[in-house]
């Protein structure tokens, strides 16, 4: 299969999965609706609920993917994914105060969207103190990984004392959803979004020579300390957006760029930058859609169906041997 | 090519190199031996840039390394580092093509000029059959060739190599010093035979602070080896070096 051919699937794939996203939901939509015969219920859904979820799905699919290939080639790990930064633990318990511990607060969406970009902030601020005063960049998934059990610890000791209904309101929102995204929060969510990936191929570069090895990298130049430092505010930048308006979204970060790796067979990022922005962007539309399970009354977490498609890749990935050592 | 003037380099308490002077020509091979933890990547990394010395300075071509921009100076030097990765999915064509960073535009995309020099730099080191097998795969004598055709493709002025010859059996290593032999550059070696019979100077360290610099017959007489050569197991017989095995 020639390269070429293997972009054309991908982008065939996006080009499909994005009008699908739009037309499918629990409210049959038809195709006229969209070139301006809506009626007006039909026009507020497809403002309102349609093109706020399917531009969710498609930013957070590439924003994740982005961010996951940046960590795993930051920190020589093909484990690492835009978690390890430990901000969706920072969310998590800054969403876990506000709706378990808060009792009274009404646990608004914007009360629950600025509760997670705080908790992500704050993380992403350690995590920068951390990054310029060790010498060694796998201090930063040490930390991340002990804020995730720190974080955990405190939402359990939240949980055993919450109430019903706020438990649910937690719960639901550790499900993860595309469909939280307001029409006019748009612009919050995919600006920075999209100057992030606008900004990715000045990366592109500097991530090959860093594949080799850090000397390597500095001896062509690379200020590999700087790099360090932009990739972990960008990564933490685009993860806390996404986790405050979509909730903590599971193995894409982790699985797609890994899915381009093995797809192009290769990890030149001139390559596997774009094919992971596609693959995520797809991964997430696909996923989204099977949750909404379009034909019948039911709908599943998306982070579920997150799982079942995320694990088997990483297991398979794992049992295909030395070929899954990207990092050797 | 490169002068260093009084460098000295210092990890705490530990002083590894003082008040230490050298000019290296160009086209000639300079070689750095000593023991382990003697200094020899540190100097390395000082003269190469990579390392601010705790005093002194280094200049290449005249110029004061510290002026010259870290991204100018991937047109004047390139360089071998001993730990390396084999990424997966990497094939030595990709490799090699990586030297040519410095001249290519903004996403790295190679014009015709980038496939010449890369082609011309994987056939003088005698890859051209392999350039389209992955590294992953290669035999180590093979993989510190491709990392020399990446470094030929760089085209510059200075080679710095970190043990070129580690872990490479004796013919590999005596066919990779021939190819270097014929570039007739600049380079650090800590394979010690090959280095008495390549290097035009060779650079003795100590790792107390103390070096001795000279051509290979004067250091083979020089009292400093007699301290080193007790690490090495290697005997000096009528001024050659043998292995001592």
């Amino acid at each position: 299969m020639s390269n070429a051919f293997k972009w054309i699937i991908c982008l065939v794939l996006f080009l499909i999965l994005t009008p699908l996203s739009l037309f499918l939901g629990s409210v049959e939509i038809p195709l006229g609706a969209f070139l301006g015969e809506a009626d007006q219920l039909q026009s507020v859904i497809i403002r309102e609920s349609r093109i706020p979820r399917t531009l969710a799905a498609i930013f957070a699919g590439m924003g994740l993917s982005l961010g996951g290939l940046f960590m795993q080639t930051l920190f020589r790990n093909p484990l690492a994914g835009p978690s390890v930064l430990g901000l969706t633990s920072g969310s998590s318990l800054a969403v876990g105060i506000l709706t378990l511990g808060g009792g009274v607060l009404a646990t608004s969406q914007i009360a629950v969207v600025s509760a997670a970009a705080i908790g992500a902030l704050a993380v992403l601020l350690l995590i920068l103190a951390v990054t310029s005063r060790f010498a060694h960049i796998s201090s930063v998934l040490i930390v991340g990984l002990m804020l995730g059990f720190f974080a955990s610890a405190i939402v359990s000791l939240l949980q055993a004392y919450a109430d019903e209904s706020s438990l649910k309101t937690f719960v639901f929102w550790g499900f993860g959803s595309f469909s939280n995204l307001a029409f006019d929060q748009i612009w919050m969510y995919t600006l920075p979004l999209a100057l992030s990936i606008i900004i990715a191929p000045v990366f592109i570069k500097p991530l090959n020579h860093l594949l080799l090895g850090v000397l390597h990298a500095q001896s062509m130049g690379v200020h590999v300390k700087r790099l360090q430092l932009i990739l972990v505010v960008i990564t933490g930048l685009m993860v806390g957006i996404i986790t405050a308006f979509c909730g903590p979204i599971a193995f894409v970060g982790l699985a797609v760029p890994h899915l381009a790796r093995l797809l192009f067979s290769t990890p030149d990022h001139r390559t596997i930058v774009p094919a992971s922005l596609l693959i995520g962007a797809s991964v997430a539309l696909f996923c989204d859609l099977v949750a909404r399970m379009p034909f019948s009354e039911l709908a599943l977490p998306l982070n579920t169906v997150l799982a079942f498609m995320g694990a088997p890749v990483v297991i398979y990935l794992i049992f295909k041997g030395r070929k899954s050592q990207i990092f050797s | 090519m490169i002068k260093a003037n009084d460098i000295s380099i210092s990890y705490g308490q530990k002083q590894v190199l003082k008040a230490f002077d050298l000019t290296v020509k160009a086209g000639s091979i300079t070689a750095l031996i000593g023991s382990n933890g003697s200094g020899k990547s540190s100097l390395m990394r000082v003269l190469n840039g990579l390392q601010v010395p705790n005093r002194g300075t280094v200049f290449w071509d005249q110029v004061q390394l510290e002026s010259i921009d870290r991204a100018a100076r991937v047109d004047l030097a390139g360089s071998i580092y001993s730990s390396f990765s084999r990424v997966e999915g990497f094939k030595v064509y990709d490799l090699v093509a990586l030297g040519r960073s410095g001249h290519t535009g903004f996403f790295g995309k190679l014009r015709s000029i980038d496939h010449v020099e890369i082609e011309k730099a994987i056939e003088k080191v005698g890859l051209s059959s392999l350039s389209s097998k992955e590294i992953s795969t290669l035999s180590d004598g093979e993989f510190r060739k491709a990392l020399l055709a990446k470094l030929l493709a760089q085209s510059t002025e200075l080679l710095f190599l970190d043990e070129p010859t580690a872990h490479l059996d004796l013919p590999a290593a005596l066919e990779f010093v021939e190819v270097l032999k014929e570039l007739a550059n600049q380079d650090k070696t800590h394979h010690l035979p090959l280095a008495f019979k390549m290097a035009d100077q060779i650079v003795l360290l100590d790792g107390k602070g103390e070096s001795a610099i000279g051509p290979p017959e004067y250091i083979t007489t020089h009292p400093m080896i007699q301290d080193f050569l007790k690490t090495e197991k290697i005997k000096i017989v009528s001024g050659n070096l043998i292995l001592d095995i």
